[in-house]
Order: C-alpha cells, then sequence, then structure tokens
C-alpha cells in the first residue's frame, strides 16, 4: 500500500535573529496518515506547522502541499489551499456570539442585501458543531458564557467545517477535558478514514503512542528521526528527544506517604459564589504533597483559588491553624506564607507584557525592601538571579519580556516568583500544563525537594499521572464533592481513581 | 524588517517636507499687491517738507523690524481685517509681523511674548490682553517695546512713565457706547421689541458686560418715552454650543423686530430666514465691514454696524513702534507719558456708507493711507509728535473718512 | 544547586535580541534631539540662546510637572482627563488665598492640599466604584471648571498685583532657578519612587495585568491611592508655580495642559494604557519635545495653519516610531 504524500518541506530552515529555530529539515506528511510530531520546547516542531499554514515565512527551503508548490503570504492563503489548524492558544472573540464566532470573516455567506441572516448562521453553526460531535450547545449563545475547553471546541468546529486536506493539532489536547480530547481522537481518525492527512503535535507521550502512525522527532531544530507505530517506545522517543539517557526517576523515587499529624489549614464547610463547591471540608497537613484530581469541572480549580483568598467564599471558612486567622484575601495568604500558582498562566499568573525581573519581583517585594521601603539594585539583582539560576530559566537577559518565553521558561518563572518567597505552603494548579519533559522532570524534583524542607504542596491537576506519581495523599473531587481518598503507594493506578472521578 | 524601514522612510519624508514648508512660508509673508497706483502718491509725498532722504518703498527701516501680534481668535473678521492693513503697510515700510496662535491663558501670553523676544521680535502689540500688568512688564524686562492697554487702567496708571510702554488708542468707555449705541439705532429705526445676545457677559468677560450695560441703558431712556419699547429675551454665550442654538430656536418663534448682537449677527441670517422673519428683523451688530455682512446691509436688515476700523484702532501701532525703535519715542508720548489719543468706533448705518468703505478696501486702499502714517514718523517727517497722532487718527471718524 | 533539576541545557532557543524593542525605547529620546537639531538650524540658532533656554524652562515646567507625576495614573491604567481642570482650580483657590492674605506660603500650601483631596477622592473612586474611570474623570473636570466659574464669579481673572501685602516678584533669573530645582526635584523623587521602592513595580503589574497583580497580593486600592497622590504634588506645584510666575490667575488657567500632558506622554514614549513599559522619563522627554517644537515653530513666525500642520507631522512621526515594538511578532513555542 503505497502512501500519498501530502505535505513536504525541503531542507526548511527558519532563522529568528541569532536563533535557529530550523535547520535544513526534511519532514514528510502522507495522505491517511496521523503523523505525530514530538520535540522539547524549542525543538521546532511548532515552528514547521506555523510555515506550513501561513503563519510566517521560512528563511530557506521549499515546501510542497498536494503537488504544487507551496508559500502561503498569510494564514488565509495557507487555510484556503487546505490546511487547517488548531493552536493552543485562546482563539475566539469574546462579545460574539458561538456562531459568529465560527463564521468569523465568512459573515457574507448569510448576507443577503445588506443583512445577516443569524438564523441561517445559526443553523450553519449547529451543524458544523453537530459534525464534530459537540452536542447540546446552543450557537445562538454569547461564546463568553462558555468555558475555556468548549471554546476550543468551538474553534476546532470552525476549522473542520472549512474541509481542510491537512489538519493540524498543536498542543491542543492539553487543555481539554476528557470529552474534548474524544471529540479531537475522533476527528483524526476520521480524517485518516478519508484519506487525509493529519499532524499531531503534543508533549503527552502516551497520547501520541496511542494515536498516531508514525512520530517524527525534533531537537534543536533538527529532525532527529522518524518511528513507525511498532517502534514507538517511551524510552527511545525520551531518548531521541533529550539527547542522552534520562537517568533517575521522573516523580518522587519513594512511596513513603506518611503524613505529619499537624494540620496547618482547615478548610471548614465552604461553599463558593461560582456554586461549584457545596459544603467541602478538608483539612490540609503540614509537610505533605497533597494532590488534588476530578474532572475539570468538578471545583477542584475553584477550591484552589478559595484556600488563596482569591475565590469568594459564601459560607464556612477558611482557616490558617498555625496562626489562627482566618484567609479571605489574597494578601492575608501571602502574610501567612502561602502562595499560588494558577492554572491560567498567561492570564492570572504573569504579567506577559513585563520583564521576567519585574515578574518574579512581583510577589516578593516586601521581602527585599529595607525598614524604609528602599530597594537597593545590589539585593534586587541578588533575589532576581538566585531564582533564574536554580530554576535554569532560559533567557537572553531578565529584563526580556515573558510573552517571548516557551510555556516551560514561562512557567519556571511563576514557580522563581513563589519560590523566592520561601512559602510554607503552596497551592499548584495544573504546574506542568504545556511545559516539556525536560522542564517536568525538573518541577517534581523541585517540588520534591520543597517537601523536603517541610514545605506543604496542594498540587491540583488534570493530569492523573503525576498526581499519582507525586502526592502523598491524593483526593478526588466530584461535582463539589470529596468523592474519594487515596494513601500514597504503589499498586495504585489510573484505572482504581478513574472509578471515583466520574 | 521592509515594513520597518518603509515606516522610517516614511517619517524622514514627512519631516522634511515640513521643513521644506516653512521656508516656503517664510516668503509668503510679503504678499502681492499691485504698486502702480502708490507711485504717483510716493512722489507726492517726498516732495513733502522735511529732509526726507527715506522714501515709501520698503527701504526704511534698514533693518527690518519684527513686531509680535497677540491675538485671541485667528479666524475672527477683525484679525483678518488687520493683518490685511498691515500687509498693505509692509509695501511701504520694512517691518514684518509675527502673530500669535488663539491664545486662551495667561501662561500661554507670557509664552508668546518670550518667544517673540527670542525671535528678535522689537516690540508686541497687544490686541489682545488677559494678564494685564504681567505681559508689559515682561515686554520691558526682555527690551520690548508694548503697544495697547492705554485704555485699562491697571495697565496704564501704572506704566505710563515707563519708556518701553507706548501706550495706544484709548477707546474711552466703547464697549459701553457701543452696545449703546446699537440699542439707539435700532430704536431710532422704529423698532419696539427687542433681543440681545449678550456674548460673554454671563461668564465675566468685561467688554461684554460693559456693551450689555449700554444696551440696556439705552433702553430703559428709551422706554421714558415709549412704553412699549422691552427686551423681550435676552440670549447668553457663544454661537455655535448647543445652548445657544436651543435659545436661537426658541427667539425663532417669538415676535420682535429688533436684534442686537454683542457678538457676531451672521449666525442669526440663516435661522431667521428659515422661519421667515428675515426681512421683518432689524439687525444691529458688532463686526468688520466686509463680504459678510455686505447683502444684508444693502438689503435692510442689518441697519446698524458698529465697526472697529482697523486702520484707525490698530493702525497706529506701526508708526509708533517704528518712532520708538528708531530711537524717537519721545514723539510718540503724549506730555511725557505714553499715548493714549482717543479714537471713535463708526456706527454704519446706511448702505452707502457701508459701501464706501467696503469698495475702497476692495480696491487695496485705505482711509489711513500710507502717507498718512508717514507723518506720524520722525524719519520722515521731522514735525512729527503726539499731536500727528492725533491728527491722523483721533480725528478720522467715519463722517470724516466716508467724506473723503 | 541541585544538579537534578538542570537538564535542559541545550534549550537556548529562547533567547532573542529584540531590535524592534530597542528602536521604540531609544525613540522618545532620539525626537527629543533630533527636534533642537532642527529647530535651532531652522530658527537660525535663536532656540538655544541663554535667554530662550530659560525661557523655556519656564514654558515646559508646568506641562512636564504634571506629566511626570501623571506617568504613575497612567501606568496603573486610570485614564485621568481632569488634570488641567485640576490646575486651574489649585491655581485659582491658591490665587485667592495669596490676595486675600498676602502669604505666599499659605497660597502654596492651599495649591498643594486641593490636588491631593481630589487625588484621595479619584484613588477611591477608582478603587471601588464600577464606572470606566476616564468618564468619571472627564466629568469630574467638568465640574471643576464650573465650581471655578462660580468661586471667581464677577471676576473672571485674579491678579496677584492686588494682595492685601505685596507678594514678591520673582525675576527671570530666580524664576529659571527656581523652575530648574523644582522640576529636578519632582522627577528625582519620582523617579526614585518608581525604580527604588516596590511602588514602580506594583504600578507597572497593576497596569499590566490586573488579575495577576490581585495575586501577588499587593493591596491594590493602597497603590491607586499613592499613585493618584504622586500625581497631585506634580498638579499642586504646577499651580503653585503658574501662579508666582504668572500672577495671573483665572477661567482660563492651564486650559491646554490636559491635553498638553497626554501629548507629552505619546511623545515621551509612555503606553497610554499603562502597564509594564511605563518609564518616568516619559513625562519629562515628551514635555521637553513639545515645548521645543512649540517653541521652535513659534520663534520661526508661521502662521497658525502651518505651525497646526507641522505638529501633527512631528506627531505621527513619533507615534510611527514608537509603535514599532508592538507590530513584532512572538515565536511559536
Amino acid at each position: 500500500m503505497s502512501k500519498e504524500l501530502i505535505f513536504e518541506a525541503r531542507q526548511l530552515t527558519k532563522h529568528f535573529g541569532p536563533t535557529v529555530a530550523l535547520n535544513k529539515v526534511d519532514f514528510k506528511v502522507y495522505k491517511g496518515q496521523i503523523t505525530g510530531l514530538i520535540g522539547e520546547n524549542g525543538s521546532g516542531k511548532s515552528t514547521i506547522t506555523s510555515i506550513a499554514a501561513g503563519m510566517q515565512p521560512a528563511t530557506e527551503g521549499e515546501m510542497f502541499f498536494q503537488g504544487q508548490s507551496h508559500k502561503p503570504s498569510s494564514m488565509i492563503e495557507g487555510a484556503k489551499t487546505g490546511i487547517g489548524m488548531i493552536v493552543q492558544e485562546q482563539g475566539t472573540v469574546s462579545g460574539l456570539t458561538v456562531a459568529q464566532n465560527i463564521f468569523l470573516g465568512e459573515e457574507n455567506k448569510f448576507r443577503t442585501m445588506g443583512i445577516i441572516h443569524a438564523s441561517k448562521m445559526n443553523k450553519a453553526a449547529k451543524e458544523a458543531l453537530d459534525a464534530i460531535g459537540f452536542t447540546g450547545v446552543d450557537p445562538s449563545r454569547s461564546i463568553d458564557s462558555l468555558n475555556m475547553q468548549d471554546r476550543k471546541l468551538v474553534e476546532i468546529a470552525k476549522v473542520i467545517y472549512n474541509k481542510p486536506d491537512m489538519l493540524v493539532v498543536d498542543e491542543t489536547t492539553t487543555a481539554l477535558s476528557q470529552q474534548g480530547r474524544t471529540i479531537i481522537y475522533d476527528i483524526m481518525k476520521r480524517m485518516r478514514e478519508e484519506n487525509k492527512a493529519v499532524v499531531f503535535i503534543s508533549h503527552d507521550l502516551q497520547e501520541l503512542m496511542d494515536t498516531c502512525d508514525t512520530l517524527t522527532v525534533l531537537r534543536d531544530g533538527n529532525l532527529i528521526t522518524t518511528l513507525e507505530k511498532d517502534q514507538m517506545k517511551e524510552e527511545t522517543i525520551k531518548k531521541h528527544m533529550v539527547g542522552r539517557e534520562m537517568k533517575g526517576d521522573y516523580y518522587r523515587s519513594d512511596y513513603d506517604g506518611t503524613i505529619d499529624p499537624q494540620v496547618v489549614l482547615d478548610i471548614d464547610n465552604i461553599t463558593t459564589g461560582t456554586g461549584l463547591l457545596k459544603n467541602f471540608s478538608l483539612k490540609v497537613h503540614k509537610g505533605e504533597i497533597l494532590g488534588i484530581g476530578g474532572l475539570s469541572d468538578c471545583g477542584m480549580h475553584e477550591l484552589g483559588k478559595a484556600i488563596f483568598g482569591e475565590e469568594k467564599i459564601l459560607r464556612g471558612k477558611v482557616t490558617h491553624i498555625t496562626s489562627g486567622d482566618q484567609i479571605t484575601t489574597a494578601r492575608e495568604a501571602l502574610d501567612h506564607s502561602m502562595g499560588y500558582v494558577s492554572k491560567n498562566r498567561d492570564k492570572e499568573a504573569l504579567v506577559l507584557t513585563a520583564s521576567i525581573q519585574d515578574n518574579i519581583l512581583s510577589a516578593g517585594i516586601d521581602k527585599i525592601a529595607n525598614k524604609l521601603g528602599v530597594i537597593i539594585p545590589k539585593n534586587r539583582k541578588a533575589y532576581v538571579n538566585k531564582q533564574v539560576q536554580e530554576l535554569s530559566i532560559k533567557c537572553a537577559s531578565v529584563e526580556q519580556n515573558v510573552q517571548y518565553l516557551s510555556g516551560g521558561n514561562k512557567q519556571k518563572v511563576v514557580f522563581g516568583k513563589w519560590i523566592g518567597r520561601d512559602c510554607d505552603i503552596l497551592i499548584l494548579d495544573c504546574p506542568t500544563r504545556g511545559v516539556d519533559i525536560g522542564v517536568k522532570a525538573a518541577m517534581y524534583q523541585l517540588i520534591y525537594r520543597m517537601k523536603q524542607q517541610g514545605k506543604t504542596i496542594i498540587m491540583i491537576s488534570e493530569e492523573l499521572p503525576e498526581l499519582i506519581g507525586m502526592s502523598d495523599r491524593l483526593i478526588i473531587i466530584k461535582n463539589g464533592q470529596l468523592s474519594g481518598e487515596f494513601a500514597r503507594s504503589e499498586v495504585l493506578n489510573e484505572n482504581m481513581i478513574i472509578d471515583v472521578m466520574i | 524588517m521592509k515594513k520597518k524601514l518603509l515606516a522610517l522612510v516614511l517619517s524622514a519624508v514627512m519631516v522634511f517636507s515640513m521643513t521644506a514648508c516653512s521656508s516656503k512660508s517664510a516668503e509668503e509673508s510679503t504678499t502681492t499687491a499691485t504698486p502702480t497706483e502708490v507711485a504717483a502718491e510716493d512722489a507726492a509725498a517726498t516732495q513733502a517738507p522735511g529732509t526726507s532722504v527715506v522714501t515709501l518703498d520698503k527701504s526704511w527701516p534698514t533693518e527690518k523690524v519684527l513686531i509680535g501680534f497677540e491675538c485671541f481668535d485667528t479666524t475672527d473678521d477683525q484679525f483678518l481685517a488687520i493683518q490685511k492693513y498691515y500687509e498693505y503697510l509692509e509695501q511701504y515700510f520694512n517691518f514684518d509681523v509675527m502673530y500669535s496662535e488663539s491664545i486662551a491663558s495667561a501662561e500661554d501670553e507670557l509664552k508668546f511674548i518670550e518667544n517673540c523676544a527670542s525671535a528678535g521680535a522689537k516690540a508686541v502689540i497687544g490686541y489682545y490682553n488677559v494678564s494685564g500688568a504681567e505681559a508689559v512688564q515682561l515686554c520691558a524686562d526682555k527690551g520690548m517695546y508694548y503697544w495697547g492697554g492705554a485704555d485699562k487702567a491697571i495697565i496704564y496708571d501704572k506704566f505710563a512713565d515707563n519708556e518701553y510702554y507706548l501706550g495706544g488708542y484709548d477707546g474711552g468707555n466703547a464697549d459701553y457706547d457701543s452696545g449703546y449705541a446699537m440699542a439707539k439705532a435700532l430704536i431710532d429705526q422704529g423698532c419696539e421689541k427687542l433681543v440681545y445676545t449678550s456674548g460673554g457677559r454671563d461668564f465675566g468677560i468685561d467688554f461684554f458686560i460693559d456693551r450689555s450695560e449700554g444696551f440696556y441703558a439705552a433702553v430703559e431712556e428709551a422706554k421714558a418715552s415709549n412704553p412699549n419699547i422691552e427686551v423681550i429675551y435676552d440670549v447668553s454665550g457663544w454661537p455655535g454650543t448647543d445652548a445657544f442654538t436651543a435659545d436661537q430656536t426658541k427667539v425663532c418663534d417669538m415676535e420682535f423686530d429688533g436684534l442686537a448682537c454683542s457678538t457676531t449677527a451672521a449666525v442669526w441670517f440663516q435661522p431667521l430666514s428659515t422661519v421667515g422673519k428675515i426681512n421683518t428683523v432689524k439687525m444691529a451688530t458688532m463686526g468688520s465691514v466686509g463680504d459678510l455682512y455686505k447683502d444684508f446691509v444693502e438689503g435692510g436688515i442689518v441697519t446698524a454696524l458698529v465697526y472697529e476700523n482697523e486702520e484707525v484702532q490698530f493702525g497706529g501701532a506701526i508708526p509708533a513702534i517704528l518712532n520708538a525703535v528708531a530711537g524717537n519715542g519721545d514723539a510718540n508720548r503724549n506730555g511725557g507719558k505714553a499715548a493714549n489719543y482717543k479714537v471713535d468706533r463708526w456706527i454704519v448705518t446706511s448702505a452707502d456708507q457701508y459701501n464706501a468703505i467696503y469698495d475702497k478696501h476692495s480696491a487695496g486702499e485705505y482711509f489711513v493711507t500710507a502717507e498718512e502714517v508717514a507723518k506720524c514718523i520722525v524719519n520722515f517727517n521731522p514735525e512729527a509728535s503726539y499731536a500727528t497722532f492725533e491728527e491722523v487718527y483721533s480725528a478720522k471718524t467715519l463722517a470724516a473718512a466716508v467724506g473723503q | 544547586m541541585d544538579k537534578s533539576i538542570v537538564i535542559d541545557e541545550t534549550n537556548s532557543k529562547s533567547s532573542k535580541i529584540n531590535y524592534s524593542t530597542i528602536i521604540s525605547k531609544l525613540s522618545p529620546y532620539a525626537g527629543l534631539v533630533l527636534s533642537i537639531v532642527v529647530f535651532q538650524i531652522l530658527t537660525g540658532g535663536k532656540l538655544l540662546t541663554i535667554s530662550n533656554l530659560q525661557s523655556l524652562t519656564n514654558q515646559v515646567i508646568i506641562t512636564a510637572l504634571v506629566a511626570i507625576g501623571a506617568v504613575y495614573v497612567f501606568g496603573i491604567g486610570c485614564f485621568d482627563m481632569s488634570l488641567g481642570s485640576l490646575v486651574c482650580l489649585g491655581s485659582v483657590v491658591g490665587g485667592m488665598v495669596a490676595i486675600a492674605t498676602g502669604n505666599i506660603f499659605f497660597a502654596f500650601l492651599v495649591c498643594m492640599i486641593i490636588p491631593i483631596a481630589a487625588g484621595i477622592i479619584k484613588g477611591i473612586f477608582a478603587s471601588y466604584v464600577e464606572v470606566p474611570f476616564f468618564i468619571f474623570t472627564i466629568v469630574l473636570g467638568m465640574v471643576i471648571n464650573a465650581f471655578v466659574l462660580v468661586i471667581l464669579g464677577k471676576e473672571t481673572t485674579l491678579y496677584l498685583e492686588n494682595a492685601v501685602t505685596p507678594i514678591k516678584t520673582f525675576n527671570f533669573t530666580e524664576m529659571t532657578v527656581i523652575n530648574v530645582l523644582v522640576l529636578g526635584g519632582f522627577y528625582l523623587l519620582c523617579l526614585f519612587l518608581f525604580n527604588y521602592t516596590g511602588l514602580g513595580i506594583r504600578v507597572k503589574m497593576l497596569g499590566g495585568n490586573y488579575d495577576a497583580a490581585k495575586q501577588t497580593g499587593m493591596n491594590i486600592t493602597k497603590i491607586k491611592i499613592t499613585a493618584f497622590l504622586v500625581s497631585a504634588l506634580g498638579v499642586g506645584l504646577a499651580a503653585f508655580l503658574i501662579l508666582i510666575r504668572v500672577r495671573t490667575v483665572g477661567y482660563s488657567t492651564a486650559v491646554s495642559t490636559g491635553n498638553d500632558v497626554m501629548v507629552a506622554l505619546v511623545l515621551g514614549g509612555m503606553p497610554i494604557s499603562g502597564g509594564p513599559r511605563t518609564k518616568i522619563s516619559a513625562g519629562i522627554i515628551g514635555a521637553a519635545t513639545i515645548t521645543v517644537l512649540n517653541s521652535g515653530l513659534a520663534i520661526m513666525g508661521l502662521s497658525t495653519g502651518t505651525i497646526q500642520i507641522c505638529r501633527g507631522i512631528v506627531f505621527l512621526a513619533v507615534v510611527l516610531v514608537a509603535s514599532f515594538s508592538y507590530r513584532t511578532k512572538m515565536l511559536p513555542r
């Protein structure tokens, strides 16, 4: 069965100033296949697809699509030739309805004599949504009434509606719930059956191994190898990605789940303003890594916020036992040596347009200012550089804007912000999302080290493997209620937990 | 990178075109005017008694004198008329005027004076003055002459003996008289129901207050003999604002036969036409003789125009300044004190009078000619003195002028 | 340093020298230098005479003082349209006090206290009320203007001449020295507060991303009020300086200051929506640029129309160059 080539990049090269993002890469995509692309941050995987989609031009090299020379000057041109792209970032426009978002820029299809027929648009939108299996959504609703995942599904509907010949899924699945992921897998399978092509970029090794027919590994802008299905083994892939053997354990190496009896935080019968948590109670013990898991809208994210004082609590209270004080605002939480890494990195954990330095300093001003409130440059530099070095934040200088960093480095800056404060209690919400393997490993070890220093970590995550791998105690929340609690053990596996989650 | 280069080139082009713009406008200051008619009168001037080596051909003063002119509204009719007159004089005398932008506050005024000093101006004409004595003091400190404000006690009293203060014309109670004259003109023409636009009176602006007082005083006097006379409505504020337009609409519904404007009557032409009252209402207004009112004066609609003739009122600045710069400042002075010769406003009440003025100006001629101006300047006329100023300016009433 | 954490040393792709950011950072300075050079040439050297330089300090100081203080307010993302009116109010009430008491010190206190009180009100409003802030400031400006009219009553202008006991007139040199000292002092104070205390970082974060700023635990109300207080200092100083130099205050005082400040900030490279690119230098560089521009154009003796065209062109050119940094695309990850 000969495979037909749909897309080919020859000697594709891309320079960003002195940085070489792609180095003479020869990349082939075949019809009727799901081709996976994996690599660390900065390996160039997103660069290839963004050049193919028309987001930016290549520095050297050629591309061919469906046998023709392919040189799109804009995303619209790229889309016209038949390449559809779904990305990690938010692509819907606030303030419009679902239907308007799907047909953004194509309203003329529904325009007669200058008036746009909303009912026609809504009908077409419903068809588009049904086509991807996202039922139960009224297209005339405002997009703002949907949560992040559903908004992403609307984007997907938009892309699929245009019937692309080659679909690129760029690190989208990490932000999606199970429902969303299933929808994408179904779309990919369907495209394969229709003899079209899919390029699937993800950090999730397991997911790639399950869905892809071939897997291409990039490292430092070079194409290292392409593996067939039978060659895909976790260790092999990791080795190709990183370039050397990964030594040591990924998560913790111990299975000691003993919990100190001393309680540091008492969450007493709280009901949050969003209504997602109802009469929820929890005690957090000193020095434990408390994992919190569940489906994405079970209320665990709100719990994290509520503990930090960032979520309105209608009934009940959060008490910091050691001091006896109630925590109701972020300021109070900080004063009690608490820290919070938000799930929403770009919107809540970082000020994107600010420098690395300012972001790291922003939570630690009281730590470096002297009695008069004056910050001596020497202290400031020392504080920032300590974090940059210890976390190996890759940047040209600390004055660089955070928005130019890769996902992993951004997360390191967020960590640096809170670690610099030497918080006793750290709440982490999806701390390794959108972060590549190398950085993930570093973070897990950092978390474990903090535990060894006696700090308390609350880790909220949608990735079961990391919860199982890291927690001393793992609780599962379902529909705002505590649904299960597991102690750390070697035999703990995902199935046991999923039973309780759903 | 290409786009950025393009943007840089574009901005460079813009900046260079601005430089080109500026050198062009520097040449603009001398206007074109036909000097043919002037030549004959030219000869006459040089025959006048005196040593006159200097001629009216822009050769004197040998070094061009830069004069600053401070104004309140650069689009105002009167201001434009003054500009034209100075351009006429610039054909004969070697001076240049730098006009300010529309000055609003005291700081802007001082800023302008400082800029004049830096530009090398020798004098400033205070057509508008908001900071009172401060502006004059600043000029003096900078070594510039100040012309104007002779009818403002806070200025004249303080600086009368200061050599840098040239004084100017004294309009007396000009504004009060203007308001009075407008009311009187309308009443004499038979109007009984009057509407008055009071402009900036309610904002505390002096000359509007004075005009209003004059107007109402005349109305009160007239009431004694004719009790039917009354002011049925008083419109406050500036034309163009919503409040003014609202008032205007209201007035158009009323029955009246006389309208007096301390701002300008021009904004009433269209509304009154629309309601068909344009031929039944007589209008009196402050303003200049120009295109704006011509048709309406000829049509008998605007029956009284209180006109500050630019040559008589503001023309005297030029000879005074040129005298001072040449070192003959004494000739300007009234008994050792700054000049404060009286001038009258011209109250134009007929189309004949209006057209006499209009036609003369259209032909590029003026009632105070270059020769008469030269009479006040010592370098042309060694006998020039304060009396000459009075002769040339104070005596130039409407009757004297139009009788020419 | 724990070796096990350092795994991805090979990952150096995220470094990149951002030429566009450098251009946009330098463009305000370039604009100022260019303006000075161009106008020195066009005015035939009259721009930089000693006497005109002294005049320039008079002309720059009001806008500069208000603009430097305004950097804090715009920095936290609040658009303040009431600054000009506030200067007017401060000057007028200060003037009334000066005339009534003949005491320059009392006048100074009044000039400072009024804007400070207004600043606190603005800060409270910005922290607790949901109405878009700039609408509030527009209304505030109108209310203040009306109030000034009321308290002035029949007299449109107040002359310091009429003070009960004569108030010292400062001559040219004295005024220049005062200007330089006050401007320099205020600038250094603002620079210090911004760069050497936590205030600067907090202002930048607050303007950049409200949610992230809140999560760093800062006291948002306190920061907002502090920003308004700093701005009020600038306004008060400006009001006082107008009073003692011009010695004439009234309804039209500082009528163009509000606009001038906004133009100055843009010319100085300050992002109008605030955030992390806020810099104190914008206030003073921008004010200096406008002043050189206006003074140069006036000395050249151009007609009003030409002056306005030139101003517009320069403004456009500077904004164009300054907007470079907004156009760079991000590295895809």
